[in-house]
């Protein structure tokens, strides 16, 4: 076990008026309203899993990921990561992580970026054969040859994200914190990063948590989800066991000869929406595919067969919405009409 | 073991000096300055009958003058901005992340700015005042090693003061309005801009309580040698008790304020 926390909870004190007084009533231990930012998260996560730590905003992720790495104590629970406590060997366990937030940047922007990374290699303490060997590696994996010597201030947004990756790798963590590391970057940079994020977790048995509002990151690197709200965990597990939480089904879109539509057949299985010369069919089981296909082909000349996976982005999207983290039942099968 | 401090320094430093003409801007301010201050301090010698009641000749405050501006080198560069910035904007969560200590790395990012300030301010006014404007220099060695070490003392003093600002951040997230403030402070009560012996005795007695003479007033008066060599010891513990007490001062805040962290940004 890499990461384990055991009801980790931490709580804000909220003053109405958010004035600069707002630090200066939190001293002077005014009363104020508490909030429960992260309420009761356990957590267990082995070493070398990928997880994707979501949530709505506000929901308590990066509060969390402050907790994991060290910054903020929380009020309660007990964390241990790497068999270190996190706040209490803040020095000895930085040494061993590494973290990237999206948002903020850890690179010196007047100067070239190389210069950033020798800082870290004297702040990490790493041998220099280990330092040159690595960020070779990583110059080589992020395409950065172009830009490595330029100031980081002339960078575009994706070679700077580069950049980060490497500022938050370098001294060889073996555990990786990302908040948000795709925001904001184009399909190709995007691209180029998922791989190597891929790589890192693969080859460098790098641990990594993930948080993004991107789930295209999700989709392809996560295979383990954490799904945090309103500071608690409403679900953990296997990416495709998400999918079953919400009532999405595959949907097995059937394109027809358009003269067909207008005969207008009876279908044995009936079609939850027509659109133009489509139909679109509700799929509960694989099984069910070749026999809607097979059953239409009676009926239509079908032109073409789409399936399509529900998106991780609409099963969060009714989560959120819905609140409701229950597994759903799953859809009853539609009897054929004419068996 | 504090390598990864002086590699702060020094990215610090290249930070400082990455814009060659803003370099060359600063270095010419501060020769005209030098030139300035001079004048004013000749002309108001010259032209007032009470340049002996202060006990200074024209010449001794000409040197306090140059050397004042020599020091405000180690002083002036902030760090003010920077760490009230990292706390409004959050990014203080990276420095709490690295594997060092905090006070200790803002203290070498202070250094690497000061060194910033010794090309740019100590270098040309050494050169400029040997060339053209002769001061008075110690011929003591003693003196010599004790004013450059009181002003590594002077250095963790104007460092905790500044940090001390900079943390308040926390409370008023605005504190550009303190370190105006501070900078009055000195300015008045450390004798940078004027020798404290010119106050009344009454705030002479008070300015010899507080730190801020051991910014400029202590290491000026060994240099312009009106402390004699007997007094020297007791200049600097004075100034070392308030280094130590303002840094646990300092260190007990970041403690305090580590622990109740709200970081910006979520």
């Amino acid at each position: 076990m890499i990461i384990q926390a055991k009801h980790l909870t931490r709580d804000f004190k909220i003053y109405k008026a958010r004035s600069s007084f707002h630090m200066l009533n939190q001293i002077l231990r005014r009363k104020g309203e508490i909030k429960r930012v992260v309420d009761g998260v356990d957590l267990e996560i082995q070493e070398g899993e990928f997880v994707g730590y979501l949530g709505p905003n506000d929901a308590g992720k990066s509060t969390t990921i402050k907790m994991l790495s060290g910054v903020l104590q929380p009020t309660l629970g007990e964390i241990s990561v790497l068999g270190l406590n996190p706040s209490k060997d803040r020095k000895k366990y930085a040494q061993q992580i590494g973290v990237l937030y999206g948002q903020r940047t850890q690179l010196w922007w007047d100067l070239p970026l190389r210069d950033s990374f020798d800082l870290l290699k004297a702040i990490y303490n790493i041998p220099q054969t280990d330092f040159t060997k690595r960020l070779h590696r990583f110059i080589e994996l992020l395409d950065m040859h172009e830009f490595i010597n330029q100031p980081v201030r002339q960078l575009s947004l994706g070679q700077r994200m580069k950049g980060e990756m490497v500022a938050a790798l370098i001294h060889n963590p073996r555990i990786l914190f990302l908040d948000e590391p795709t925001i904001g970057l184009d399909v190709l940079a995007k691209d180029r990063i998922q791989e190597f994020l891929a790589y890192i977790n693969k080859e460098e048995k790098v641990t990594v948590m993930l948080t993004s509002h991107n789930m295209d990151d999700v989709e392809r690197l996560c295979k383990r989800i954490i799904l945090i709200d309103q500071g608690k965990v409403k679900f953990d597990g296997a990416k495709d066991a998400l999918r079953d939480l919400v009532k999405q089904s595959k949907l097995l879109i059937l394109e027809v000869a358009a003269g067909d539509m207008k005969l207008n057949h009876p279908l044995p299985y009936a079609p939850i929406k027509e659109e133009g010369n489509r139909l679109f069919f509700e799929v509960a089981d694989d099984a069910e595919v070749s026999q809607i296909i097979a059953a239409s082909a009676q009926s239509y000349s079908i032109l073409k067969v789409d399936i399509e996976e529900p998106k991780i982005d609409s099963v969060l999207k009714e989560l959120y919405l819905s609140k409701n983290y229950q597994a759903a039942p799953r859809r009853m099968v539609i009897e054929p009409i004419n068996p | 073991m504090l390598k990864k401090y002086w590699a702060l320094s020094r990215i610090v430093l290249k930070n400082n000096t990455v814009y060659q003409l803003d370099l060359l801007a600063r270095i010419v301010t501060t020769l005209v300055s030098v030139f300035a201050l001079r004048q004013v301090w000749t002309a108001l010698f010259t032209q007032s009958a009470s340049s002996g009641t202060i006990g200074m000749s024209l010449d001794l405050m000409l040197t306090y003058a140059t050397i004042s501006m020599i020091l405000q080198a180690f002083y002036g560069p902030t760090i003010v901005w920077e760490i009230s910035q990292k706390i409004m904007d959050g990014n203080i969560v990276q420095d709490f992340q690295r594997p060092w200590d905090f006070q200790t790395s803002i203290l070498f990012r202070a250094l690497g700015k000061i060194f910033a300030g010794v090309i740019t301010v100590v270098i040309p006014i050494a050169v400029v005042t040997c060339l053209f404007f002769p001061i008075q220099l110690p011929t003591s060695i003693v003196t010599w090693m004790t004013f450059l070490l009181s002003i590594l003392i002077g250095i963790m003093i104007n460092f905790s003061l500044q940090f001390f600002v900079g943390l308040l951040s926390f409370v008023f997230v605005e504190v550009w309005g303190f370190e105006i403030v501070l900078g009055l402070v000195i300015a008045f009560f450390s004798g940078k801009i004027i020798p404290i012996a010119m106050y009344p005795e009454f705030l002479q007695n008070l300015i010899h309580l507080l730190p801020f003479r051991g910014l400029f007033d202590i290491p000026l008066s060994i240099f312009v040698g009106t402390v004699a060599p007997a007094q020297y010891l007791d200049l600097l513990i004075f100034q070392g008790i308030w280094a130590v007490i303002l840094m646990l001062i300092v260190r007990v805040m970041i403690r305090y304020f580590q622990r109740l962290l709200v970081v910006a940004g979520g």
